[in-house]
């Protein structure tokens, strides 16, 4: 935390951000005992003012970041203040309006506003948090590396299902291509259970061989463990491969089943940790996409409002 | 019939050539005589298309002869296409067998037979003298060499390579990739190779590319009929062994021709194999007439050699001939001395300056060219504290005090006129621990590291003046900076070095303790058995001390020490020790103050193996001879490359660092940038010497990269790379609107191409489209620190000292 930018140099923008906001609320509640708040008053204007300075100078942030030359504060400094200052315009820009709101295009200059500060709060949180996420959940692999291991699972996975039964081949085989990682925008934000409905496969596979009756009998009297199962699809999918065991008499099989229920087991895990990996990361992308545009409209919206109460009024 | 002239000249190498063209143009009856059947044979021995240098720069070329820094085929083109031109006769290729001085001239023989008398000889025979033989039967059949002129032609073969010096390694190396090779060693290590040849045939070796016999040697060679030409008999410590083989390299070095030198009647100044011929300021050995140029004389440098070559004929022509220094050496010196001439401004300062005794006077222009004279005024700071700059200083008036200050409190010294200064940084690669400056007015030499390096590698004992001299301040700096240096001599003079290699252990737990160790360069891990783990507990830089508890009387060793990297020690014996302590009682005291916070500390790092293992972590990686490295902080970095961006965008669009490459560990990420050693590996081997360490302590390459790759293969962490010339992003508004720029798509010029175009149209720098090697410089032009820190959005990126790591831990784990 000592390090990150939202206590940079102890927790200066906090400060200053958090004495700005006190102060004005301390102005507007004297100035309210003498006439009713508006944009047009003299503490309206000013904070006001102040306001629209401060959104121009969080978006410089944006050309400030890319200026590798510019010895103006550091970047992180920058995305400090520009976190505290952000937060504080939710109380400026309240306070200049005086509570007045209309359908107009102060409003929507003010919508706009309350927009991008949300993003940006996603934003704020995302930074955060994930990248300790992602650091925890990839250990010492990256992206490349985990789709590598997937691919060689599979291979093997392959290769065993194929020296026990060509139905088993078949199935893993459907898990392979239906084994899905990244994609379009959505699935990689809400991941899909890809390898659930290979589950759901073997799921099936298993009731009609429950309904011949040869599963559950058995299942008591093999001390095969099912080791280290979560979720019911999966459950399903061991039974399946037990039943296969118990079913076998040949002792090379045996063990191929065995291997090929720890193999699935570790490309469950990875498949699940490669998927999270993706999430977070487009997670912190995502937010940008939305909190640039909307600043954009922000800065066109206040230039109008602007103008329209100074010409137009 | 016996040819009379009035020079002989042995050797067609650049000294003699150089000789021979004067002889013409002065049109001197001459001889030039070598028996190698072609000209400049050590140059001609150069692989296909070395790029030769043209040092010194500042030296000007004294000559008939062209020559300036190319490739080995434009140099030798060059010289042969002279020869022709000024009709200069071929030289008479043979072997001089002896040469008798029979007043007023010599007689020269070849094969016992006196062919040639002359009035002078100008012996130019460099130091390549005979290749040493194996020394056994077989040495000279048909497929045993001495040396390899092409590895690329040899392929499929068994090869047996027998030596263990640099050229031995080299061929063994460029043979495996396409034969079976075999490497024959004397000894079990490399030790005489230079350390990226020696990691390099230990990998071969490990990975069963090479073969080795440790501690063996050839008995004989015979050649066999069938699959191979041959078989050697081999002496093993195993025992006997036969090796097949098509082909045996053996590169024993060569047999120096001092003994031919010698037998003429030439006195040398010892019996050292490297000692040197005793020669007047002319070249004109203790056999007079008799001259000695170039390498034999102690100048490698072709362009000296050609220099020398001329200026000695001039010499024996009798024309007045000022050295080709001197007007140089006349300004350099034109502020010091009152007296006139060069010659005696150099013998004042040789009286002057107490370490020059160790010098010829030949040695002593040369070091004085490389060397820079300053005159300062009182009160003037020569250094600052803390400043990473490495030369030596030596006084030739005035007087200079040394302060600063330490954990001890502060330190003063006085270094007065004729004593040198600064060797402490200079052997340590450490930062300066006082400020310099001058008393009062005066003139000191200023003598660059490198160039002092050199004159103590090859001068005995005036290398062993300067280790005392720093051992005396190191000892003193890490106990007790403010005791005279007289009160601990009888301490140093019973010290001794250790050198340790990489990984070596000092001493291991249990161990019985009989010596403290103060550390001359490197750093040191203390660490401890804690179940079945090593914990590391402390890390220790160059300047340090430690195993002080026995001085307590302490006789087990309760850690284990060893080195980080290549480190030299000083051990002091405890009995010496113990003695000095009873005449310093503040000391005896701190150190069991110091002794007690140290147990403290190792206890409370016990407690928190996980820190120990951090610190392991990046001493792997590199911090205990670092100076300033990058960190990324894994739990903030949100992997936007803005670091990457920063760096490329403040260097020519070429990023020093990769953030993604390189290892982490407990969320602590060092990516693969420079780490600014203290004794940086990247600057062993710089042929132009464009790797520079700036005061500041930042190692930067400058434009004279010749792009030969040293740097990035002696670079144990993969941070120097070699970069194509920078291209220009274009600006595509810019391109649209207007047409600026390039199009976009179009084939991109680069900003460092132009540059090299206009500079290589003057001829002075290597081809445009050579890479060149970039690295880290820590931003050490812009102000306000390094780009990729201060572009990083959420302050995941650190830059840190060693000192500054522990905090940088704590805070790390604390957040964790």
């Amino acid at each position: 935390m000592k390090n990150s930018f939202l206590s940079h140099q102890n927790f200066r923008y906090l400060w200053i951000a958090s004495a700005l906001g006190v102060l004005s609320i301390i102005f507007y509640l004297i100035d309210a005992q003498y006439r009713i708040p508006n944009g047009g008053t003299w503490l309206g204007y000013g904070l006001g003012t102040l306001a629209a300075l401060i959104i121009v100078l969080l978006s410089y942030l944006g050309i400030r970041k890319r200026q590798y030359h510019s010895r103006l504060g550091t970047v992180k400094g920058w995305v400090s203040a520009h976190v505290y200052l952000g937060l504080l315009l939710i109380i400026l820009a309240t306070l200049h309006s005086g509570f007045q709101f209309h359908w107009n295009i102060h409003l929507l200059t003010y919508l706009l506003m309350l927009s991008v500060i949300a993003t940006g709060s996603i934003g704020i949180y995302v930074y955060r948090k994930f990248p300790q996420l992602i650091t925890l959940n990839r250990g010492q692999l990256n992206n490349i590396q985990m789709v590598e291991e997937l691919k060689k699972l599979d291979d093997d996975a392959l290769k065993l299902a194929d020296s026990i039964d060509k139905n088993i081949y078949q199935i893993m085989l459907r898990s392979t291509e239906r084994a899905q990682v990244g994609g379009g925008l959505w699935s990689q934000l809400f991941p899909s259970n890809h390898y659930g409905k290979f589950a759901n496969d073997i799921e099936q596979q298993l009731d009609s061989l429950s309904e011949q009756g040869t599963f559950l009998g058995r299942l008591d009297e093999t001390s095969v463990g099912v080791n280290m199962v979560n979720g019911l699809s999966q459950v399903a999918t061991e039974f399946f491969m037990v039943d296969q065991l118990v079913s076998e008499a040949d002792e090379e099989k045996v063990i191929a089943v065995r291997q090929l229920l720890d193999l699935i087991q570790q490309k469950r895990l990875l498949l699940g940790r490669l998927q999270k990996n993706i999430k977070l990361q487009a997670w912190m992308e995502i937010w940008l996409y939305f909190h640039i545009p909307l600043s954009v409209g922000l800065l066109a919206a206040l230039f109008i409002h602007i103008f329209t109460v100074f010409f137009y009024r | 019939m016996v040819e009379q002239v009035k020079i002989a000249i042995i050797g067609a190498g650049p000294a003699g050539l150089s000789a021979a063209a004067r002889c013409q143009a002065l049109k001197i009856p001459y001889r030039l005589i070598d028996r190698a059947p072609h000209l400049a044979d050590t140059i001609y021995k150069y692989q296909k298309e070395k790029y030769v240098m043209a040092e010194p720069s500042f030296l000007e070329l004294r000559s008939d002869m062209p020559f300036d820094a190319g490739s080995r085929e434009e140099i030798l083109g060059n010289w042969d296409s002279t020869f022709q031109k000024q009709n200069i006769p071929k030289p008479s290729f043979y072997e001089v067998s002896e040469i008798t001085f029979q007043d007023p001239g010599f007689h020269l023989f070849e094969k016992d037979q006196h062919v040639l008398s002359a009035e002078f000889v100008i012996l130019a025979l460099g130091v390549q003298g005979d290749l040493r033989k194996l020394g056994v039967e077989g040495e000279n059949l048909p497929f045993v060499q001495y040396q390899l002129d092409d590895a690329k032609a040899v392929n499929e073969e068994s090869v047996i390579v027998v030596g263990a010096g640099d050229s031995a390694l080299e061929n063994a190396l460029a043979l495996a990739e396409t034969n079976q090779v075999y490497i024959i060693n004397r000894k079990d290590e490399f030790a005489r190779a230079k350390e990226k040849n020696n990691d390099a045939i230990l990998k071969a070796i490990d990975s069963k590319k090479i073969q080795c016999f440790y501690k063996s040697s050839p008995m004989g060679v015979t050649a066999t009929e069938g699959d191979h030409k041959g078989v050697m008999l081999l002496k093993t410590p195993d025992g006997e062994v036969k090796i097949n083989c098509d082909r045996v390299i053996a590169r024993l070095g060569g047999i120096p021709p001092r003994k031919f030198v010698e037998s003429i009647g030439v006195e040398f100044f010892t019996k050292q194999a490297n000692s040197l011929a005793r020669l007047s300021p002319y070249f004109e050995s203790s056999v007079a007439g008799l001259f000695i140029v170039g390498a034999l004389a102690g100048y490698p440098l072709i362009k000296q050699c050609m220099n020398q070559g001329y200026e000695t004929v001039e010499k024996i022509n009798g024309n007045p001939l000022v050295p080709v220094d001197e007007p140089l050496l006349e300004t350099k010196l034109a502020a010091i001395f009152q007296t006139a001439s060069v010659n005696d401004k150099l013998a004042k300062l040789k009286e002057t300056i107490t370490w020059l005794q160790h010098l010829s006077d030949l040695q002593i222009r040369e070091w004085l060219f490389e060397s820079e004279i300053i005159s300062v005024e009182a009160e003037q700071v020569i250094y600052p504290q803390d400043q990473y700059t490495q030369s030596l200083y030596s006084v030739v008036e005035g007087d200079i005090t040394l302060c600063g200050s330490s954990l001890y409190g502060e330190i003063k010294e006085t270094i007065g006129k004729g004593d040198f200064f600064g060797e402490v940084s200079l052997i340590s690669g450490r930062r300066r621990e006082h400020t310099a400056s001058a008393n009062n007015d005066g003139f000191l030499i200023k003598t660059p590291r490198r160039q002092f390096k050199k004159l103590i590698n090859s001068i005995e004992p005036l290398n062993t003046q300067v280790q005392q001299a720093f051992t005396v301040r190191l000892i003193r700096q890490a106990f007790n900076p403010q005791v005279s240096i007289e009160n601990l001599n009888s301490l140093c003079e019973a010290s001794e070095n250790i050198h340790l290699k990489a990984g070596q252990s000092t001493y291991k737990e249990q161990d019985h303790a009989d010596q403290i160790y103060v550390i001359r360069s490197g750093s040191i891990a203390i660490s401890r058995h804690i179940g079945d783990r090593n914990i590391t507990t402390s890390y220790l830089a160059a300047g340090s001390y430690f195993g002080e508890l026995c001085a307590l009387d302490l006789n087990l060793r309760t850690e284990n020490a060893q080195a980080n990297v290549t480190t030299d020690l000083v051990a002091l014996p405890v009995e010496a020790f113990k003695k000095y302590l009873k005449e310093d009682l503040a000391l005896s005291i701190r150190l069991k103050l110091e002794a007690k916070k140290r147990l403290t500390a190792n206890v409370r790092m016990e407690m928190r193996p996980e820190s120990g293992e951090l610190v392991s972590f990046l001493v792997d990686q590199g911090i205990g001879e670092a100076t300033d490295i990058l960190l990324i902080d894994e739990g903030l970095c949100v992997g936007c490359d803005q670091c990457e961006k920063a760096c490329a965008a403040t260097h020519e669009g070429t990023s020093r660092l990769d953030r993604k490459a390189g290892a982490t560990f407990a969320q602590i990420h060092v990516p693969t940038s420079c780490r600014h050693c203290e004794d940086p590996h990247c600057m062993t081997d710089c042929p132009p010497n464009a790797l520079h360490r700036s005061p500041g302590g930042e190692v930067y390459i400058d434009d004279s990269c010749i792009g030969c790759g040293n740097c990035v293969e002696y670079c144990p962490y993969g941070v120097v790379k070699l970069a194509e010339p920078v291209v220009h992003k274009t600006n595509l508004l810019g391109s649209l609107l207007f047409g600026l720029g390039n199009n976009p798509g179009s084939a991109a010029t680069s900003s460092s191409n132009k540059k090299s175009k206009s500079k290589s149209s003057k001829g002075e720098t290597p081809s445009a489209t050579q890479k060149k090697a970039v690295k880290c410089d820590m931003c050490k032009d812009l102000s306000g620190g390094a780009a990729c820190v201060r572009a990083c959005p959420t302050g995941a990126a650190v830059r840190l000292s060693p000192e500054q790591l522990p905090k940088y831990i704590g805070v790390v784990q604390d957040k964790s």
